[in-house]
């Protein structure tokens, strides 16, 4: 060994130690690092928000636009719900062709405003939809949706043919319901509010928010052969809304849902993130002990919601 | 030519326009109505024998009648004018001549048929008086809108391909010369008209006139289509010594072919005479109603006028938003065949009486909600999942328009008779296979049953429910 060659190792030596150092060093705080090492864009959830605000809210009034905007106001603002860039899709009840006066389908009105609503939020698109039993331009027509609705700016269609623009099938996996062709719309969605409307129903008493649901299935001829109410809570189990509005102004207390029928003025707008918990807060409003609802029961006992109105966070808006 | 070639091009024009704004409206018979569908019922009312068959039926003539009477003096007057210029099935011919689409022209029309035009008439007017609607379906409106609605639903338009095929193998307006009703009953008026073309004293006999005429001119002049002549001055057009003109009364010499002062006119009579009895004869086999029993739409007359009544326009079947109607297959019996018939199963009524607005003769009346009886449901209360099994399924109470299925205190679906129109709502829904709740029609019961005999309606305004 020469000194050059004593020299060189030496070098190496050093440089191989202050390596092995270097890995030991503390890493240099996030604030410092930050300008030279952007950390990765992640985007904002798509899927609605963590609950932030109240489980029920329930407004007093009959100005529908009025009704809505305080609802959302005290759900914590329509911003709890839909971002911007959304797809939104709206399920009102306009199963059967009978004027808005009549009171048997959702509100043209309420529904119009909450797609205004959506829009303002920066929703892309919003769309309104149901599978009437009545025939599906009949509905659009004497309900006055197509009209209310594409004069707000959403879109409005019913879903009357088995296809793969309409319908996937998916597996729901109940005792009585094993599989259904269901909504694509609602599965594609970023958002999906249901709107039901509050009325008598000769079945199953009443329809509000998960019965309204069944208006999102092709093969409902399994519903009512099966029994209805375990296949409506079983349905209730696949797909939970992200908001429940419910028009609870105007509905029929007898005939329904075809109707024509007496009319009750129940003067409400119930909004939740429960399924259950409106439900049962409506058949209340309908004076009938939500555990009287047979599906509404069976949700209740799989876990879907809160039947105990007393143990929810309600707020309460009287106009 | 220049201002004397204005005349075929615009007859062409006006008749070309008419065939596609018809088809047009035809197309626009859907739920929610719009103004067109109007349009299209004063179309219908041009033609007179529809108009006659209307009036006829209800004892009255209806307030439009100045429309068809207009037609029928225009006729008397200056010949076969609808024929050429309005007619919508004369405009498709015509655009198809124009296009040459496969039609020919052979040199001559055919004796045999020649001979047998009012003869065909005849059987055919005795048939519509015996009651049958059969001859309806052949005069322009009924005929095409049938072909349409056939197109629309994906059937086989046999008619319209028997239409083409004579247009192609004989010529082009083989149809109307010939077969079509209306067509004829415009000759047969038209004989006697005071304006026509004519060849003056210039004319060479050259036949020039004959080689461009459309109804197929059997002389080599202008007058030798006689009253078929279609009023399009194409002869005018094409005379090269100028020698046609439009002549008004007294100005032309009255040569008229197999009616007026022919040889052929006696035979001509007895044949038609023949045909009428054959064809009242006929109208008593084929206006027997359906076999079977059959659904009609709502505020459909009683079945026998019905069937005199309907001219199987399809326009019923065209407008129905739930596709419930369909035409009634031959099964059923010659007279009712191609008569619309409500399929529960296929698409439940809505009752939103669309069927009513579109019909041109009234033989599904313009009847309020109140009174529109289809038929009554009944119950099979084996099938019924409730009363067999116990299951809560309640579908038809629930989807029933008319409140009509109570539930007794099992909770058990009933039928209230006094209630059920008939709409088919709970057959259409019922998920048991083949339903467990039908509707029939009950004897005596009609579409519109109810209506007369809750306010006593004047059957005798219907002739032929007194038969």
């Amino acid at each position: 060994m020469d000194r050059r060659e004593f020299l060189r190792l030496c070098g190496l030596g050093v440089l191989a130690a202050l390596g092995l150092a270097g890995c030991r060093l503390p890493r240099p705080s996030g604030e410092k690092a930050a300008p030279q090492t952007p950390a990765p864009y992640t985007p904002p959830p798509m899927q609605a928000a963590p609950a932030r605000g109240p489980d029920l809210a329930v407004v007093e009034g009959d100005n529908y636009e009025e009704l809505l905007e305080k609802g959302l106001e005290a759900m914590g603002g329509i911003a709890r719900f839909v971002q911007k860039g959304n797809l939104v899709v709206l399920k009102p009840n306009f199963s059967v062709p009978r004027a808005p006066e009549e009171a048997c389908t959702t509100s043209p009105r309420l529904v119009a405003a909450l797609v205004k609503k959506c829009l303002e939020a920066g929703a892309r698109e919003v769309r309104v939809i149901d599978h009437p039993f009545f025939n599906g331009e009949t509905c659009l027509e004497k309900t006055g949706m197509r009209r209310a609705v594409r004069e707000a700016g959403g879109k409005v269609y019913v879903l009357d043919a088995l296809n793969d623009r309409y319908y996937t099938r998916v597996e729901i996996g109940g005792q009585a319901l094993r599989e259904v062709h269901f909504s694509r719309d609602v599965l594609e969605a970023d958002v999906f509010i249901n709107m039901p409307i509050l009325k008598h129903h000769v079945a199953t008493k009443l329809t509000m928010g998960l019965k309204n649901m069944m208006g999102l299935v092709w093969d409902r001829g399994v519903f009512h052969a099966r029994g209805l109410h375990r296949p409506i809570a079983e349905l209730a189990a696949f797909k939970k809304p992200h908001l429940i509005v419910m028009d609870a102004v105007r509905g029929i207390t007898s005939n329904g849902p075809t109707g024509p029928g007496p009319i009750r003025e129940f003067r409400r707008l119930i909004l939740g993130t429960d399924p259950v918990a409106v439900d049962a807060y409506g058949a209340r409003l309908f004076g009938l002990d939500p555990a009287e609802i047979e599906h509404l029961r069976l949700a209740a006992g799989m876990g879907l919601g809160q039947m105990d109105l007393s143990k929810l966070h309600t707020v309460n808006v009287f106009l | 030519m220049g201002k004397k070639g204005r005349l075929p091009r615009t007859q062409f024009r006006v008749a070309a326009l008419s065939f596609v704004v018809t088809v047009l409206l035809f197309w626009q018979l859907k739920y929610p109505l719009r103004d067109g569908s109007a349009v299209l019922v004063w179309l219908t009312r041009l033609d007179p024998l529809l108009w006659l068959g209307r009036a006829a039926r209800e004892g009255s003539f209806p307030s439009w009648s100045w429309l068809p009477l207009a037609v029928v003096l225009a006729t008397l007057l200056a010949g076969r004018v609808f024929c050429g210029w309005l007619c919508p099935v004369g405009g498709m011919l015509a655009i198809l001549e124009k296009a040459k689409l496969g039609f020919k022209r052979p040199a001559a029309r055919v004796p045999l048929l020649e001979a047998l035009r009012y003869p065909w008439l005849a059987l055919l007017l005795a048939l519509w008086l015996a009651g049958s609607g059969w001859p309806l379906l052949l005069t322009p409106y009924a005929l095409l809108g049938h072909e349409l609605a056939r197109i629309w639903s994906g059937r086989v338009p046999y008619l319209l391909l028997v239409l083409l095929a004579v247009g192609i193998i004989f010529f082009p307006r083989f149809w109307c010369v010939y077969l079509c009703p209306s067509g004829l009953f415009f000759s047969l008026l038209g004989a006697v008209r005071l304006w026509r073309f004519t060849a003056g004293g210039a004319c060479t006999g050259c036949g020039a006139c004959a080689k461009v005429c459309p109804s197929l001119s059997r002389e080599p002049c202008p007058g030798g289509s006689g009253s078929q002549c279609l009023v399009c001055g194409r002869c005018r057009e094409a005379c090269p010594v100028g020698a046609v003109s439009w002549a008004g009364p007294g100005g032309a010499p009255r040569e008229e072919y197999g009616l007026r002062g022919s040889p052929q006119t006696r035979r001509q009579f007895l044949a038609a005479a023949g045909a009428a009895v054959l064809g009242l004869a006929l109208g008593e086999l084929l206006a027997r109603p359906a076999a079977g029993e059959v659904l009609r739409p709502p505020g459909a007359l009683p079945e026998e006028e019905f069937l005199a009544a309907c001219a199987r326009c399809g326009r019923c079947i065209k407008v129905c938003p739930t596709g419930a109607l369909e035409p009634l297959p031959l099964a059923f019996g010659p007279a009712a065949f191609e008569t619309p018939r409500l399929v529960p199963r296929k698409g439940r009524c809505e009752l939103c009486l669309l069927c009513q607005e579109v019909c041109p003769t009234g033989a599904i009346a313009r009847v309020p909600l109140e009174e529109v009886k289809i038929g009554t449901a009944e119950l099979d209360r084996r099938r019924c999942l409730v009363w067999g099994e116990g299951v809560l399924c309640l579908l038809c109470a629930e989807q029933c328009p008319m409140g009509a299925i109570a539930l007794d205190g099992l909770g058990r679906p009933v039928v209230l008779v006094e209630r059920c129109v008939g709409c088919g709502a709970c057959e259409n829904g019922c998920p048991v296979e083949g339903a467990a709740i039908h509707v029939r029609r009950r004897a005596g019961e009609g579409a519109a049953a109810r209506g007369r005999q809750r306010y006593g309606w004047p059957r005798h305004r219907y002739r032929g429910g007194e038969r």
